[in-house]
């Protein structure tokens, strides 16, 4: 059991990939799941309007992405929202931009070709993210 | 006994015709120029001499007439010739300068020929003409003045206050203002047509009057000589610059007039052949005699005032050999035709003897007999006898038998009295009981050969020369010297001792030896020293005073013969008509040589009797066979241009005997050359001041004339040429080195634009693959789980599997694409990663070293790509086939190579029995051939399999920081 499975709210999730039919389908498996309450944006710049109005728990974040890119956006949210936990999600793992990433605030990262019961059950490879803050859940502002 | 008058007293001299190169042998006048030219004016033109060579110059070379009457140079340098026609033209720097040159001078003209010229102390220049006019010219201004005296006969001279006067027929007239004025007028008739002022600078100028000669002084004319020469037609008179008085004479020759202390000596008519018109002495003392009709006479000042007495024979000239001044007969003369002469200083006498052959010796023994050698007889004058004997001798040892006296070489009388004659050893001739005894001497030695030249010295040693050795008899026996057998093999012509003790040896070829009183040679004189030849004929001593006779002249020396040089005076005389001198003798004012022409009385020379040295000139010279212009600096290339500088050398006396020295720098020696002319081929570099003298043997060396040069470097071999040769190799260099540099640059600036173009293709497609393919891909994965959820086999899944293996592929294609992973440290990493965990999806151990250079080291996409799957398919084949537990990768690295060692520890195999189309081997095999490699597959010991790697890799360098697993970065 997961601690995702533990929490009987929804995990509030904002995913951000500019590539519309993985962006759909990934979004589509997420709020299947029926634990999972996903928005999807196409670039930063939209989805940074969506996190004023509300915070997720969690900002799924493609590293390429037309205008600001998923680094520069991650390193403006963790500025502003810093509870807010930020993966990269990137289809090739040797990326240097990972690591630049990583240094931006990212908890951690996942493979797009990972399941998404495996992303379920295990943390993000190199990540930061202590499971103890994952079974509490994000910490939404006041 | 009579007596014979001296004749042919003229002057031994040179005479210079036409034969010679004079234009004509009608001779003017002379004039020597600064220079040292000398300069004759002639009917046919002037000419100039240097001793050796006669230019001439007539109306062809711009004269105004060939009749040059005088000759005259101004302070500027000016050779004015004063012609016949009375133009004016005058010679400066080598050019003439007459009336069409310039018409200053076309202006003024004499019709009668200008015949006087003086310069005043303003610069002004006066001519005279003969019958009319005074000019006055001013060469640097307009002050020019004729005044015309009609038919009257002018001279223009200066006065003793250098003023300028002029004669008019007679009478002396002074400028006062514009005017003449007279001041005093000849009295008696005067004979010479013009005034000559004396070339000594002292007397004043003279003209000839029928009662004698009148000077002038202080406006007035004063008596000078008185002497009647009426109907001595053709009169001139002059001073020369020795001081003595030339009178010409109508009738031919002229009168000498000596100068002397009180005056002038009684006048000796000279010269009688000749018509005289002029004379005028050099600075070598040499007296040049212009003739009407016979050329130019040229005598030395010694030779014009010698006179020469000749014998009576009839047969040509008779040669003096000897003289002898004695007490009982004054001075007797012995010739080579057996003649002996008295000479009472006017004349000689021939005695009444006859010596049968040469005459060679002359003794006078105490009582004041006289006796004479001959080549074939001994003579004897008994004093107070005016007949010469055959001396009558006695056998010694038979005084009754009277033998014949035979002939002798030489005589010398011994303090003893006795008569020591030579000839085949010696005679001893003793007066016994009123009979000459003679004896042989000494009767215990056996002569065979000649003895010469025998000596009496102070003390009594009798000295002579035996077989070309010296000899000595001391107190009637003979005396060794052993110092003298050093002397062996010298043929000695006469001994004489010095007061001192000094002996002197002449010889013949060696000049003169001097031996001490222990007969050891200290010393000598040759032509070294300055003697005039190395050939001795006699020597003569009179205190300290040395005549030495040569065959080239007679050498007086006075001082010491040996020491130094200053503290001697040595001159030359010649003997009249011939060089050869046999004997001298002297009296303190003349000098009696005996000479083949006759006897010659010459004054004795003051001891000051230097002249002038001669004068030396540049005569041409040449660079490279070409001429140059000698008053310009040469500068020769060193190495490459010769120069040959011939000197011109004015010399009229002597000029066979001149001595040259040259040296190249002043600080040099001079040095002795055989000739006036240096050719100089292999100067080092730098500045030369060439300098060459001259001189004659009685005289100081000239002023050296001096030829400047530089020798440079040749251009290649100057610093500067080095520098600059050096400067452009260097911008060669460079320029080459440059465009080198910018086609290798413009070669990688387009490769790296290639590169760069390539890289960025590569980059946008492993963009596009990772963003749009990848995508996609996952995105089907995820549809391909949900698919086949529950499957737990591979077989049971293959939409996720092939999905699996087609995102692992696309990431080696990213991975490949990707320029920035073209690296080896990158390589290392993927292979690391992916056998990494291939092993740890087999659940095997992995256990990795690597041991490269952190520094990136370039790989280039195709080795990168040859090495991953290289790699990978050895991983597999452990993987696979091994049944390994651990799977070991090894990177080393090593200068300009990288190794890669992959092993494992399972069951292993036998290369050399595989199949090698098995496992990839092959592969494996062609992969390391792209890299440039070597594979090596083996087993391990004990079990297991090495697969080992190596391929190079330029630039790469060997590491020794070792990598382990736990450092490595295998990527997020």
């Amino acid at each position: 059991m997961t601690p995702w499975e533990d929490s009987g709210a929804k995990v509030d999730v904002v995913l951000i990939e500019d590539h519309e039919a993985y962006r759909t389908s990934l979004e589509f498996f997420l709020n299947s799941s029926g634990r999972v309450q996903c928005r999807s944006f196409q670039d930063a710049e939209a989805a940074l309007l969506a996190l004023e109005a509300r915070l997720p728990d969690i900002v799924i974040m493609d590293i390429n992405l037309p205008g600001m890119d998923g680094i520069a956006c991650t390193r403006r949210i963790k500025e502003r929202w810093p509870a807010v936990q930020v993966l990269i999600c990137t289809v090739h793992e040797d990326d240097e931009k990972i690591f630049d990433a990583l240094r931006a605030g990212a908890t951690g990262y996942i493979l797009k070709r990972t399941s998404i019961d495996e992303s379920h059950h295990r943390p993000p490879r190199g990540g930061q993210l202590h499971p103890a803050q994952i079974e509490r859940g994000p910490q939404r502002p006041q | 006994m009579g007596g014979l008058s001296a004749y042919g007293q003229d002057p031994v001299h040179r005479r210079y015709t036409v034969a010679d190169g004079l234009p004509s042998n009608t001779v003017y006048c002379a004039l020597q120029d600064r220079e040292g030219y000398m300069w004759f004016g002639t009917d046919a033109g002037a000419v100039r001499f240097d001793g050796r060579v006669f230019s001439t110059y007539g109306v062809e070379d711009g004269l105004t007439d060939n009749n040059i009457i005088k000759l005259a140079q101004d302070s500027k340098g000016r050779i004015w010739f004063l012609t016949l026609n009375g133009k004016l033209c005058y010679l400066l720097n080598d050019s003439i300068h007459n009336g069409r040159t310039d018409p200053e001078l076309a202006r003024y003209e004499s019709l009668n020929g200008w015949t006087s010229f003086v310069e005043d102390r303003h610069g002004m220049l006066w001519f005279g003409g003969v019958y009319d006019n005074v000019l006055r010219l001013d060469m640097e201004g307009d002050r020019d003045s004729l005044w015309v005296f009609p038919l009257r006969k002018t001279s223009v001279v200066l006065d003793d206050d250098q003023e300028i006067v002029i004669v008019l027929t007679g009478r002396i007239h002074a400028l006062e203002g514009a005017r003449w004025v007279a001041t005093d007028s000849i009295r008696s008739p005067f004979i010479q047509t013009d005034v000559v002022r004396g070339f000594d600078g002292r007397s004043p100028p003279l003209t000839v009057t029928v009662d004698g000669i009148v000077a002038l002084q202080d406006g007035r004319w004063l008596k000078f000589l008185e002497e009647d020469f009426e109907n001595r037609h053709h009169i001139r008179c002059w001073v020369d610059a020795n001081g003595d008085l030339w009178v010409t004479l109508g009738d031919g020759g002229i009168e000498f007039r000596k100068k002397t202390p009180s005056g002038f000596a009684p006048p000796r008519r000279l010269l009688a052949d000749e018509f005289v018109n002029f004379e005028y002495v050099d600075d070598e003392r040499g007296r040049w005699i212009c003739t009407s009709r016979r050329g130019l006479v040229h005598c030395t000042n010694d030779e014009f005032q010698s006179v020469v007495y000749k014998g009576s024979a009839t047969n040509g000239e008779e040669a003096m050999l000897l003289l002898q001044r004695t007490r009982a007969r004054g001075v007797l003369a012995g010739s080579a035709e057996g003649g002996i002469y008295a000479f009472n200083g006017r004349s000689l006498a021939r005695l009444p003897a006859d010596a049968t052959g040469r005459v060679l010796d002359f003794a006078e023994d105490r009582v004041g007999n006289i006796w004479i050698a001959s080549d074939l007889r001994t003579l004897l004058l008994p004093h107070g006898a005016s007949n010469f004997n055959e001396v009558a001798l006695r056998w010694w040892g038979s005084p009754d038998s009277i033998i014949p006296s035979s002939g002798s070489k030489a005589l010398e009388i011994l303090p003893d009295g006795s008569v020591w004659v030579a000839y085949f050893g010696f005679w001893v001739i003793r007066e016994e009981a009123g009979h000459f005894m003679r004896y042989r001497f000494p009767d215990s030695l056996n002569f065979t050969g000649r003895s010469l030249a025998p000596h009496v010295d102070m003390t009594g040693r009798l000295w002579y020369e035996a077989n070309e050795r010296l000899h000595c008899i001391e107190s009637g026996h003979r005396k060794d010297f052993p110092q003298l057998e050093g002397l062996t093999g010298l043929r000695i012509t006469d001994i004489k001792s010095l007061a001192s003790g000094q002996l002197l040896i002449g010889t013949t070829g060696a000049g003169v030896l001097v031996l001490d009183t222990a007969a050891r040679p200290i010393g000598g004189i040759t032509m070294e020293d300055g003697l005039i030849s190395n050939d001795i004929i006699r020597i003569r001593a009179f205190h300290d005073t040395l005549l030495i006779a040569t065959k080239q002249g007679l050498q007086v020396v006075i001082g010491p013969l040996i020491g130094p040089a200053s503290q001697r005076t040595m001159f030359t005389v010649k003997g009249l008509g011939t060089g050869e001198v046999n004997d001298a003798i002297t009296d303190g004012d003349h000098l009696l040589l005996a000479t083949s022409a006759g006897l010659c009385s010459v004054p004795f020379p003051g001891k000051d009797i230097a002249t002038a040295p001669p004068r030396i000139h540049i005569a041409g010279l040449w660079l490279n066979g070409k001429e140059v212009d000698r008053n310009v600096r040469i500068e020769l290339a060193q190495g490459r241009d010769q120069v040959l500088i011939t000197f011109r050398v004015i010399a009229f006396t002597e000029a066979d005997r001149l001595e040259y020295q040259y040296r190249l720098r002043s600080a040099d020696d001079w040095t002795r050359t055989e000739n006036p002319v240096l050719e100089l081929a292999s100067l080092s570099q730098g500045s030369y001041t060439i300098a060459m003298r001259a001189r004659r043997p009685a005289s100081g060396w000239s002023e050296p004339v001096l030829v400047r040069l530089v020798v440079k470097a040749p251009w290649w071999m100057k610093g500067s040429t080095w520098i600059f040769g050096f400067l452009v190799i260097c911008l060669v260099l460079v320029q080459v080195t440059r465009r080198s540099l910018r086609r290798k640059c413009s070669r990688a600036l387009a490769e790296l634009r290639e590169r760069q173009v390539v890289n960025e293709e590569r980059t946008r497609i492993a963009t596009d693959i990772h963003d749009d393919l990848g995508a996609d891909l996952s995105r089907l994965l995820m549809y391909a789980r949900q698919a086949e959820p529950d499957a737990r086999d591979a077989e049971e899944r293959p939409l996720t599997e092939g999905l699996d293996r087609a995102i692992d592929k696309m990431d080696e294609i990213i991975w490949a694409l990707d320029p920035r992973r073209d690296t080896l440290q990158s390589t290392v990493q993927f292979i690391e990663q992916q056998a990494h965990e291939l092993a740890e999806a087999r659940g095997l151990k992995f256990r990795a070293k690597v041991q490269v250079p952190r520094e990136p080291v370039h790989l280039t996409a195709k080795q990168r790509r040859e090495l991953m799957l290289l790699a990978r398919e050895a991983v597999r084949n452990i993987l696979d086939h091994a049944e390994a537990s651990t799977l070991w990768i090894e990177w080393t690295t090593e200068t300009n190579a990288v190794q890669l060692l992959i092993r494992d520890d399972g069951k292993g195999f036998d290369p050399a029995t595989a199949d090698p189309s098995r496992h990839g081997l092959t592969n494996m095999r062609i992969r390391a051939g792209h890299l440039g490699g070597t594979l090596l597959i083996e087993r391990e010991d004990p079990t297991g399999t090495r697969v080992h790697l190596w391929f190079p890799l330029p630039g790469i360098i060997r590491s020794d920081d070792v990598i382990d697993e736990d450092e490595m970065q295998l990527g997020p």
